[in-house]
């Protein structure tokens, strides 16, 4: 029996105190690995069984949620890293210039601010400067000075709408496709329909920012009414990954407990289980479990592997910015955070991990993007934190042949409103605020099967989406149908009704971003 | 991030200071403020504006119904003279008022005439009069539109040609025109509102009279011109007066067809540029409500039609004539036409319960063993054996109670020899408490329990706990079924209605909440939807829900038998946050009578007068203070004050005075106080408003149900499931389908019960669905008792009995059992008694024989009993359980698990709505933590617990690594296997052999084989021997992520804060700071410590080896320490991480400074021995015993003699050996030892709880 590549035998001899000669259980050759592949091809224990357990738990992925799937058709995309800029970012700041609007800087306008709420305010124009740049001539402020290189490689969409102009619901929605609490996040929709190419890290993996969680928390990564299994996963990008993935800080908090030690218990453990099956032969849910704990080993090892960004060059770890220092406002973190966040993504879906959310922004207000209380103040701290890590995420994905199969997504749960918030005429507008803005936003797109370029246009304010209108359903709709998946047929049975992450409304693929 | 008004204005007044003073909002510990909302600064930026807390349909539906009925006859805005000089013909005239003054002053209900009248608070003045004083529940209807700023939109959405209330036709026709025309001769100050409405607009004054029915020639003139080529270019295409068929309804054929409107309800209000639909939509303001839907109208074209409507929307020929043709409405309204009824009403689960006789089967025990045997043998398949009794003691006690039986109960019952041993099993655990905490917990996943909110906020929703023990006690006491629905739907309209059936109408308030909607028309009927929802679903197994919309998919319902089915719901009062009053909407006392009422009543207003009092107190120091600082400024003012009155110049006379009278600002007070006492003011003015609404008394409050009050509403069809589009009014109604016809469906004796403020339209739903003739009720219940004995329904889909659910397997079966369940008197446990009594539920589980595994594989027939995973809970409590420390106390206030940082972090503010975990409350049953929408204990969440928000009818059953990780290495785990290891040991002795015997013996009934007991052996010395060489170590590690919520922060103590060894130490929280939007970070200085508490340490010689884990940001040696609150003094010798350096702190109790540092590699995870000498002021550092000490400090400030400490924060910190040497005398520091056959025994023991035969039942 060839050793596992991802268990280096000799590396445990070595630290394990005790004799390491023993051949165990997992290594033996007749489990294991072998088990798991068995498992996987459903042939250990026949398929009929395991078709008769499936379907004894009401679900055909219940046996195995996660065993990798194809897609409907083919496309290119088989990951997809999506950059969440939580609080919403100003539109008419960043990408969608709107040289009527600084015109008319101060004058006064109907604004809908809240829904049904209709009424006059002050216009707030832009303060920074756009250029056009690259061959498509992609619109970007000079508040991206990283980013703008890259304009190339973005399909800009910026004519999106969404339906609350509150977080909470806006954050669920652009997550899960519902403004309601409950729904599947889009990562379990994917993992659901694909599973994971790599099985000893989660399918499906959160990073969140270090000032805080997204409001409404977890919520916003649960698989809803789909088994537990399709969540998002938290990853911490330093100190342990992964919730309880090591044995030595958990044991009783005493230490000494050992990898090599640990797998000598699930080893034991399965020695045990497999007296147990015995009796049970054909129960192809009690070996699933039994190959579980194999994969929860094997875990151990490549979460802390995956997040080991010294095995990185310098230059890569500095394109990134982890050497850049925090900014000077007081709630500034500086790139070095979310670069070390987007260098994990790439070394997490180069290993197969099929959806990767970053969140940047995180708690409240101007520590989001979330910038009621001065719009220029907002971009001075999120700007700088975020524009060098996605100019290097971009190349870097680009340099190792990643950007072919992945697709990135950056943008919030909305924009914002082309007038103050607080400011009255002739105020200084550094303290200009913009409130949420559901009724135009701007996303964008890059990698694996976009067509570089820009779709949609907003009015001449950038107030609200007029040319090419699309609904957040439209966005995931053409999210599934980059990954290879047909909204009408990845589908979820709930409540009486063939749920879709798109909802009942009929989506519309947004054809211009697709190459 | 504005929050619903309600909660806005409750706590304006504290968040004022929030502005004015970020620093006053201290921790409230053990005060009612620490459970509040906390103020969202966001949300007082505006404090003047009028919010929008309520659409139009609020007020139409529910204040002009009880204006229109209460005060129109004498105030009606179409009556010949009016009283009081008040006539109600809207907002403007409102406040404008009569002889009296304004009668509302929009946002301060307390400031509004009418408000104080119909409170009848003030003997001068109470209206209605004559003692026709409104229910509580209008006053609160009133108070609340006063509060949001009393919005009377031109129209109610129903429109001109449908009143939304059904009141007297003379007034109903003339208020909803009133406003917007222009009351016929009315008041001047109505008259302006149609162009006030909205700012901006076109400043057209209205036309005379009824406007726009006698037009100007100007004004047709303008309408040829300017509005019928703007009409034909872009509406007619669709809504031209001349097609066939038309989009939505609405036919432009003239000035009463845009009245008349379409499905959505009428196009315009003649005068109103707020309320015409058809503004709204060429607008393009409202996502769904967007015309032309392909082009938008230029500026230009926009403002020639609010021009036109702003005149009355004139238009030639007709002009309006009623009567003139109109396009049918609901033509087009989606409404599916093809349902037929009569061919629906033939599905299986519609028709009524025929008891089956069960076949004549040889060897069958039971009815339902003949059922089964009977198609077993059709089918030529052999049942599997019995199974043995070890395996039907632990299936009965897991079934049954969610708890393993222990190794005595076990053996009573394998040696009992009586024939009826089964049948006394069965009874006992029936009888037994714990079995209302396992079933019970089968019901709150129906019903989607959980004690908050969700949303951004996820605020507590208070005393929800109340009524998951009253779903264990219901259980318990085998309450009957269709009593158990009665007191849940309508527990409080019953005419024997108690505490009990008060608490039970909890289950309206279980759902979602959304306290920032988008839109709060629908958020209301988003609620409503939710809750008929799960009835539906979980009463009667109907996917009623689907048609919302529109007709439903699959199943023979209509969308307006949706509507009439939420008719029954209609009057229920929208959940709103918590509010302990007598006329709270979600809150009741329930144990009222006046006199107590009247005390809490003045126990409420004393306790806000007693934080008044303490505010003025506060102020009054903060004035004096700013006063001293003034003078301290103004030396020559100072000095004048200080001279004797008489000898003070005019000028320094003035001077004074007016430094005297100068009124100082909110800052300057504030800022003038010190820190602490400037917290003191933002708490209690902050608790001012928490008290008026979250004062509980002694009354005994709980979480119920109530409605509105007045008649019932109407409820309409809403187009597309959309409150915007309302078409007819629906009858009473329950799904015609379930009836033989239309007219049987009808619910018209609806009577409001005695002295009750309700309408009865629940007590007549719940005794429609527990009525023994429903025909899916017990069909449902019967299922679902099956499912959790057989591990699956027999009706797969036990939430849907529809055509989209799974057939019955075995439908005569559940007839059967049905038939009997209602016979029987609807008693649960008897049915499980029946159930278990069978032969088919006693069988193996085991799939021994191939023939019928060839079969039947998924085992549909039940030729064998189903092996099934524990869920989380009975996973838990078995753990629990095993570990000998599982806690048997019963109901009460949930506990919180205790949740690793990781968790806490994922919240924008980590910890807010949690609370601190409590070792005494820790090993309670799980039916008993905490339910938190937004946070989930892992351990539950990877065992498949359902996310619960939505009503889950089965658990998923998922196989995943994480699941593994958490049994291998969660704390809780670790705790359990050290718990049930030390168990072992104490009831086992040293011997191995017996240490294995008695692990299996406790947690899984039985000896372990030769094999088993092999391979345990081996593996406890294989452990042994690699625990040998780990030398102990204590660890240190934070507790919480990098920031938390300052409320829950507040709750903690040290060892919350720290996590360490407990015997013999003291935790401190250290000082927390660096403030923003209520959450606190650790000052990097002043962390977290721990002192040691058995050793006094002044001058000589420490010694320390440890190690710093990765991804920990420091760790620390303390010396010369003392407590100084939650900070402390003394000297601190600091390894940090990142970069790698040693650093000397002093800390003199109020702040930190670094005294020395040095550059040192010991962030790198490795082992690090640190020497400290001490000696007076002289202090130096040498790292790994090397030579010249790294860190000197001559003159250190803390000489006197204190505790020996640590801290740590991020990951951790490990110490393996600590050497105090004081003169002659040395202490050592190190964790206690434990003989490795003790950890070693720990590990098996971890990994017994791991088997899958401890986590599956056979």
């Amino acid at each position: 029996m060839t050793p596992a590549p991802s268990r280096p035998d000799d590396e445990l001899r070595e630290e394990c105190p005790g004799d390491r000669t023993r051949r165990g259980f997992l290594r033996d050759g007749t489990a294991g690995l072998t088990l798991l592949t068995l498992l996987a091809q459903g042939g250990l224990f026949g398929e009929a069984a395991r078709a008769a357990a499936a379907a004894a738990a009401g679900d055909p992925r219940a046996s195995d949620p996660l065993a990798p799937r194809p897609q409907h058709f083919p496309a290119k995309a088989k990951h997809c890293i999506f950059l969440f800029m939580f609080g919403g970012p100003s539109q008419m700041d960043l990408f969608d210039p709107k040289p009527e609007l600084n015109q008319r800087d101060g004058q006064t306008a109907d604004i809908e601010v809240r829904r049904h709420d209709v009424h006059p305010a002050v216009l707030l124009g832009s303060q920074r400067s756009f250029k056009q740049y690259g061959q498509t001539g992609g619109w970007c402020s000079d508040a991206f000075p990283k980013l703008s290189a890259h304009m190339d490689k973005l399909a800009v969409i910026k004519s999106l709408y969404t339906d609350s102009f509150a977080h909470g619901s806006a954050v669920l929605q652009m997550n899960s496709g519902q403004a309601l609490q409950g729904h599947p996040a889009m990562g379990s929709w994917l993992t659901y329909a694909l599973g994971t190419e790599n099985r000893d890290l989660p399918g499906f993996v959160v990073m969140h920012d270090q000032r805080g969680g997204p409001i409404s928390g977890p919520t916003n990564w649960s698989s809803g009414y789909m088994p537990a299994a399709y969540q998002g996963t938290l990853l911490r990008s330093t100190g342990q990954p992964l919730l309880y993935l090591s044995p030595d800080a958990a044991a009783g908090g005493r230490g000494g407990m050992s990898r090599a030690m640990q797998l000598d218990q699930i080893e034991t453990l399965n020695r045990l289980n497999a007296e147990h099956l015995a009796a049970r032969a054909g129960d192809s849910e009690l070996s699933a479990r039994m190959a579980s704990y194999d994969l929860a080993y094997r875990m151990q090892e490549s979460a802390p592997e995956a997040l080991d960004i010294e095995k990185e060059s310098e230059e890569t770890r500095r394109g990134y910015g982890l050497y850049e220092p925090k900014g000077s406002h007081s709630l500034s973190i500086g790139p070095a955070p979310f670069g070390r966040q987007c260098l994990i993504a790439r070394r997490l879906v180069e290993r197969g991990v099929r959806f990767v959310q970053i969140y940047n922004g995180g708690g409240h207000q101007q520590q989001t993007w979330d910038a009621h209380q001065g719009v220029e103040e907002n971009l001075s701290i999120h700007c700088p934190e975020t524009d060098q890590p996605i100019a290097m995420l971009l190349a870097d994905l680009e340099r190792t042949g990643l950007l072919e199969e992945t697709l990135v997504i950056w943008g919030g749960e909305f924009g914002r409103q082309p007038v103050s918030q607080e400011a009255v005429a002739g105020q200084d507008k550094n303290s200009g605020g913009r409130d949420h803005n559901p009724k135009g936003f701007t996303m964008w797109m890059a990698g694996a099967g976009i067509k570089p370029g820009s779709v949609g246009e907003t009015d001449e304010l950038g107030s609200e989406a007029v040319v090419e209108r699309h609904h957040i359903r439209d966005l995931h709709a053409t999210v599934l149908q980059l990954m290879g998946l047909d909204t009408h047929k990845l589908t979820y049975r709930y409540g009486g009704l063939e749920r879709k992450l798109t909802g009942v409304i009929e989506p519309e693929i947004i054809k211009g971003v697709l190459a | 991030m504005n929050t619903r008004v309600i909660a806005v204005l409750g706590l304006a007044l504290g968040a004022c200071v929030w502005i004015a003073a970020p620093m006053a909002c201290g921790p409230a510990a053990d005060s009612p403020a620490a459970e509040a909302p906390a103020p969202d600064s966001q949300a007082t930026q505006t404090p003047g504006d009028a919010p929008q807390a309520s659409g139009d349909a609020f007020f139409a539906e529910r204040v002009l119904p009880i204006l229109s009925q209460r005060c129109f006859k004498c105030h009606g805005p179409a009556a010949a003279k009016v009283k009081g000089g008040l006539r109600m013909s809207g907002r403007q005239a409102l406040l404008a008022g009569g002889d009296s003054g304004p009668a509302i002053v929009p946002g301060d209900a307390d400031a509004s005439l009418l408000i104080r009248a119909v409170r009848y608070t003030d003997e001068e003045l109470q209206m209605p009069p004559k003692e026709q004083r409104l229910p509580a529940a209008e006053v609160g209807v009133l108070e609340r539109w006063v509060t949001v700023g009393a919005p009377w939109p031109a129209t109610a959405p129903a429109g001109a040609a449908k009143p939304a209330a059904p009141v007297a036709g003379t007034v109903a026709a003339a208020v909803p025109t009133a406003d917007a025309a222009g009351a016929p001769g009315g008041l001047g100050t109505a008259a302006a509102t149609p162009v006030a409405d909205e700012p901006g607009g076109a400043a057209v004054p209205p036309a005379d009279g009824d406007l726009g029915t006698h037009p100007t020639h100007d004004d047709l003139q303008f309408f040829e011109q300017e509005v019928r080529p703007i009409l034909a270019d872009n509406c007619f295409e669709c809504h031209g007066p001349t097609l066939a068929k038309v989009k939505g309804g609405l036919r432009m054929t003239g000035r009463a067809a845009f009245l008349q409107g379409g499905d959505g309800g009428p196009a315009l209000v003649p005068g109103s540029l707020k309320s015409s639909r058809m503004l709204r939509a060429v607008r393009y303001s409202d996502a769904e409500l967007r015309m032309p839907p392909k082009h938008r109208l230029t500026e230009a074209q926009v403002k020639s039609l609010e021009r036109w409507v702003a005149i009355g929307a004139p238009w030639p020929d007709e002009a309006g004539a009623p009567g003139a043709p109109a396009a049918p409405t609901g033509a087009d309204s989606g409404v599916r036409r093809d349902i037929d009824l009569d061919a629906g009403r033939t599905w299986w689960s519609f028709q009524p319960v025929v008891r089956p006789t069960p076949p004549a089967v040889a060897g069958a025990a039971t009815p339902i063993d003949a059922f089964i045997l009977a198609r077993l043998q059709g089918e030529g398949l052999q049942a599997a054996p019995l199974a043995d009794r070890r395996t039907l003691a632990r299936r009965a006690y897991f079934d049954l109670l969610g708890l393993p039986p222990t190794l005595e109960e076990l053996q009573a019952f394998e040696h009992d020899e009586q024939p009826d041993a089964w049948e006394r099993l069965v009874d006992g655990l029936l009888a037994r408490p714990e079995y209302g905490e396992r079933w019970g917990r089968h019901w709150l996943d129906l019903v989607r329990y959980a004690q908050t909110s969700g949303y951004e906020r996820d605020e507590e929703k208070p005393l929800a706990w109340r009524y998951r023990d009253w779903v264990i006690d219901a259980f318990n006491a085998d309450m009957p079924y269709d009593r158990f629905i009665l007191e849940q739907l309508a527990g409080d309209e019953l005419p024997d209605a108690s505490p009990g059936s008060a608490i039970a109408t909890g289950f309206y308030r279980l759902g979602v909440w959304d306290s920032e909607p988008d839109d709060d028309a629908l958020a209301d009927y988003d609620e409503l939807d939710d809750t008929l929802r799960t009835i539906s679903e979980g009463f009667m197994g109907l996917t009623v829900g689907c048609c919302r919309c529109h007709d439903h998919k699959f199943d023979p319902l209509p969308q307006e038998d949706y509507y009439s089915l939420l008719a029954f719901l209609r009057n229920v009062q929208p959940y709103s946050p918590p509010k302990y009053a007598l006329d709270s909407p979600t809150l009741t006392p329930l144990d009222l009578d006046w006199r107590k009422a009247t005390a809490w009543e003045r126990g409420r207003r004393d306790s806000i007068a007693a934080l008044g009092r303490e505010e003025s107190r506060l102020r009054e120091l903060g004035r004096q203070r700013a006063l001293q600082k003034e003078l301290a400024n103004r030396p020559q003012l100072a000095a004048a004050q200080a001279l004797p009155p008489e000898q003070r110049t005019p000028d320094q006379q003035r001077s004074l005075a007016s430094l005297l009278e100068h009124k100082w600002t909110e800052g300057e007070i504030v800022g003038a106080l010190e820190i602490e006492d400037a917290r003191r003011l933002g708490k209690v003015m902050l608790d001012q408003e928490v008290v008026a609404d979250s004062y509980p008394g002694d009354l005994d409050w709980a979480l119920t149900v109530r409605e509105l009050g007045g008649g019932p509403l109407p409820t309409r069809l809403l187009v597309r499931g959309k409150p915007s589009t309302p078409a007819q009014e629906v009858p009473l109604r329950f799904p015609r389908v379930l009836f033989p016809s239309d007219e049987a469906a009808l619910v018209t004796d609806v009577t409001r019960p005695p002295g009750a403020s309700s309408s009865g339209r629940r007590l007549a739903l719940a005794r429609w669905i527990a009525s023994p003739s429903h025909p899916l009720t017990a069909r449902v219940l019967v299922n679902r008792v099956w499912q959790h004995h057989f591990g699956r329904g027999l009706v797969a889909t036990p939430n849907d009995f529809g055509h989209n659910g799974e057939a019955p397997s075995d439908p005569q079966l559940l007839d059967w059992l049905a038939d009997e369940f209602v016979q029987d008197g609807w008693s649960i446990k008897r049915l499980q008694k029946l159930v278990m009594m069978s032969d088919a539920y006693r069988r193996s589980s085991v799939a021994g024989d191939e023939a019928a595994v060839a079969k039947d594989p998924a085992n549909a027939l039940l030729w064998r009993q189903n092996r099934r995973r524990l869920e989380a809970e009975p996973l838990r409590d078995s753990v629990l359980a095993v570990a000998g420390r599982l806690d048997p106390t019963r109901g009460g206030p949930s506990f919180y698990p205790d949740l690793e940082r990781e968790v806490l972090a994922g919240l924008s503010r980590p910890g807010e709505g949690w609370g601190p975990a409590h070792a005494d409350q820790e090993d309670r049953r799980s039916i008993y933590a905490y339910v938190k929408r937004n946070l989930t204990d892992p351990l539950a969440e990877a065992f498949d617990r359902p996310n619960p928000s939505l009503p889950i009818a089965v658990r998923p059953v998922t196989t995943v690594p994480s699941q593994a990780l958490v049994l291998l290495n969660s704390g809780f785990m670790a705790r359990g296997a050290r718990s049930f290891a030390a168990r072992v040991a104490a009831e086992a002795g040293d011997d191995p052999t017996a240490r294995v015997r008695r692990a299996f013996a406790l947690a899984l009934d039985r000896s372990p084989t030769a094999d088993e007991e092999r391979i345990a052996l081996d593996y406890l010395q294989r452990a042994t021997a690699d625990f040998a060489p780990v030398a102990p170590v204590l660890t240190f590690e934070a507790r919480l992520p990098e920031r938390a919520d300052l409320y829950y922060l507040a709750k903690l103590a040290g060892e919350d804060v720290l996590a360490g060894p407990r015997e013999g130490w003291l935790y401190l929280k250290g000082r927390w700071g660096d403030q923003y939007n209520n959450t606190l970070a650790p000052d990097p200085l002043e962390g977290p410590a721990a002192l040691w508490t058995q050793a006094v340490f002044q001058d000589g010689e420490l010694t320390a080896r440890l190690r710093l884990r990765g991804g920990s940001h420091f760790g620390s040696v303390l010396l010369r320490a003392q407590p100084q609150k939650e900070a402390l003094t003394g000297l601190e010798v600091r390894l940090d991480a990142d970069p790698p350096r040693l650093r000397l702190v002093e800390h003199d109790g109020q702040s930190a400074k670094v005294v020395a540092e040095a550059e040192a590699a010991v962030g790198d995870g490795a082992w690090h021995e640190l020497t400290i000498t001490a000696r007076g002021p002289a202090v130096s550092v040498t790292l790994d015993g090397g030579g010249a000490p790294v860190l000197v400090a001559p003159q250190a400030a803390v000489t006197q003699a204190g505790r020996i400490g640590l801290a740590t924060w991020g990951e951790g910190l490990e110490l393996a050996r600590l050497v105090v040497r004081s003169g002659a005398d040395e202490t050592v520091l190190e964790a206690p030892a434990q003989r490795p056959q003790d950890r070693a025994l720990e590990a098996l023991a971890l990994l017994v709880l791991n088997l899958n035969e401890f986590v599956y039942v056979d």
